[in-house]
């Protein structure tokens, strides 16, 4: 088996290298369904998780590799941290079931964000998090959210081994007021297919042209797996978002970007596609050192990045309104009337790709709620 | 970080050939380790995009040209860096020089200046006018509408909208 096949079985059927428990959760319904569903894998009880993180310090590949189980004790739901000072804002909120991912992206900002705490961790608690949840929803009735697990950790990755989707979607289901987002780059769709998400539900894919994905994207699915597995679930009642984010400006870029689209477009039903947004690479200084450092020569660092007033680079202004505006393009002709956001953008890009100003956050996160 | 320890971490992977390379660059413009890290970062991002050597790069005729130039050290060292600049980003480059090559061309007299954003982010070009008199200030007006007439701003903010 080549080593990029064997990155991409290891991420379609991901399986630990080792599993921590952290004392007190070894009954946990989640540690008994990864003890069945990964019997071969070691699994050890420690008193304490950061005991992994003191071992596996410095480590971050051996970091994703290393399963640890253990309760979440701080609050599980926050605000997108997407939404800082001068960038438009779609009002979402993130559910943090999981943390780090068993891929390994080079532009992937959990590189810098988990440096001090970087072993994978799935939380045992998720009843927890759901009550939390209900707590919000319960509170303001007449109000529409939209919730992701997708944003500390890929949605779907640990599911065929933590089976949580089994839990979360059908709480979602049973709501009014909200839609869940469950973000991935997997095809670890096989529990989901079972269930029914009664409109409430959104599978995103994140998605890029397969050069962009053979340079950045060790262990993620090929695009064709990532989209064959978006048929399934449409199959099964789901809505699909599309996240072409990060924008990786390369050689052929507008080749690829369009044929992704028409893929995208020939996989998915306009009526089943609730969103697209469009994110262009950005890096902090941090984290370009990071990517330095851990994927010496790569391409992603090439382009024509600079830093901006928020403290990230992103590609020259004009080259990244290039860019979205003939995607933009692209996706309008394949799927007229879905709606098109950018993430992470400021309010001058916006209205340069648009012709119009960014909504206010509550107006833009009110009409996504609303596919 | 002292220069050595940068450049014995950063060239751990080049040939002797290339090192000398460096080392003929950091003994003529003496780089702080900053400036040294902005270069190296430089010469590997145009490695990893031209499929090349990251001292490839050094060769460039107009780059070993600013080496040979008389003058302060810093001048030296801050052409030199305009130079792979230019290199690094050429299609930046090429638009801001675009944008300077118009506002030339507006000759719009030296009592207005005009400051496109930099690293052309964020969409907001600057006028700026400097006058002593009510006369300057009609004649600078003046010199303003007629560019604006010609279409210059408009010229102007076009090549700030896509590249």
């Amino acid at each position: 088996m080549t080593p990029g096949a064997r990155a991409w079985y290891t991420a379609r059927v991901f399986i630990p290298d080792a599993i921590t428990v952290e004392r007190g959760a070894e009954d946990a319904p989640m540690v008994r369904r990864c003890r069945e569903r990964a019997p071969g894998v070691p699994l050890t009880v420690v008193g304490d998780r950061r005991e992994v993180m003191r071992a596996l310090a410095g480590d971050f590949r051996a970091a994703k590799r290393h399963l640890v189980l253990a309760p979440r004790r701080g609050p599980f739901l926050e605000h997108c941290p997407g939404g800082t000072r001068g960038v438009a804002c779609c009002s979402y909120l993130v559910l943090n079931l999981a943390s780090n991912c068993p891929m390994d992206c080079q532009y992937c900002f959990l590189q810098e964000y988990l440096t001090h705490n970087a072993p994978l961790t799935a939380y045992v608690n998720p009843e927890a998090a759901l009550a939390e949840v209900a707590e919000i929803l319960d509170r303001h009735p007449d109000r529409m959210f939209r919730i992701g697990t997708g944003e500390l950790a890929d949605s779907l990755a640990l599911d065929p081994l933590t089976g949580l989707s089994r839990d979360i979607v059908p709480f979602f289901a049973a709501r009014s007021n909200v839609l869940l987002e469950l973000k991935t780059k997997t095809t670890a769709v096989d529990d989901l297919v079972g269930l029914d998400p009664r409109e409430r539900v959104v599978v995103s894919w994140t998605l890029g042209p397969p050069a962009t994905v053979a340079m950045a994207e060790e262990g993620a699915p090929p695009i064709a797996a990532r989209l064959a597995a978006a048929r399934r679930v449409v199959a099964a009642g789901y809505k699909i978002g599309v996240h072409l984010d990060p924008l990786i400006e390369h050689p052929g870029w507008e080749e690829g970007y369009r044929g992704l689209v028409a893929a995208i477009a020939d996989a998915v039903p306009v009526e089943r596609l609730a969103w697209v947004s469009m994110g262009g690479l950005r890096l902090t200084p941090g984290l370009r050192a990071t990517v330095r450092e851990r994927f010496p020569g790569t391409a992603l660092l090439a382009g024509e990045q600079v830093l901006m007033p928020d403290g990230k680079w992103r590609d020259f202004q004009p080259l990244r309104v290039r860019m979205y505006r003939r995607i933009r393009s692209w996706i309008e002709a394949a799927a007229p009337g879905v709606p098109v956001y950018l993430c992470m953008e400021t309010p001058e890009v916006w209205a340069k790709v648009f012709g119009t100003p960014p909504l206010p956050d509550r107006a833009l996160g009110a009409l996504l709620a609303a596919r | 970080m002292t220069i050595e320890t940068l450049i014995a971490q950063r060239t751990a992977t080049w040939t002797d050939e290339e090192r000398v390379a460096l080392g003929t660059v950091v003994e003529a413009l003496r780089p702080s380790p900053r400036h040294l890290t902005d270069i190296l970062d430089w010469l590997d991002d145009i490695a990893a995009r031209e499929r090349v050597r990251p001292a490839a790069a050094l060769a460039d005729r107009d780059l070993q040209a600013v080496l040979r130039f008389r003058g302060a050290q810093a001048d030296r060292l801050k052409r030199w860096k305009e130079r792979l600049r230019r290199l690094r980003y050429p299609r930046l480059a090429a638009r801001e020089a675009a944008i300077a090559d118009l506002v030339r061309t507006m000759d719009l007299g030296s009592a207005i200046a005009v400051m496109p954003p930099p690293a052309l982010e964020g969409g907001l070009v600057t006028f700026a006018i400097a006058v002593r008199s009510t006369g300057e200030f009609a004649a600078a007006l003046e010199r303003l509408r007629e560019g604006f007439a010609r279409g210059d701003v408009g010229r102007l903010f076009a090549l700030l909208d896509e590249a």
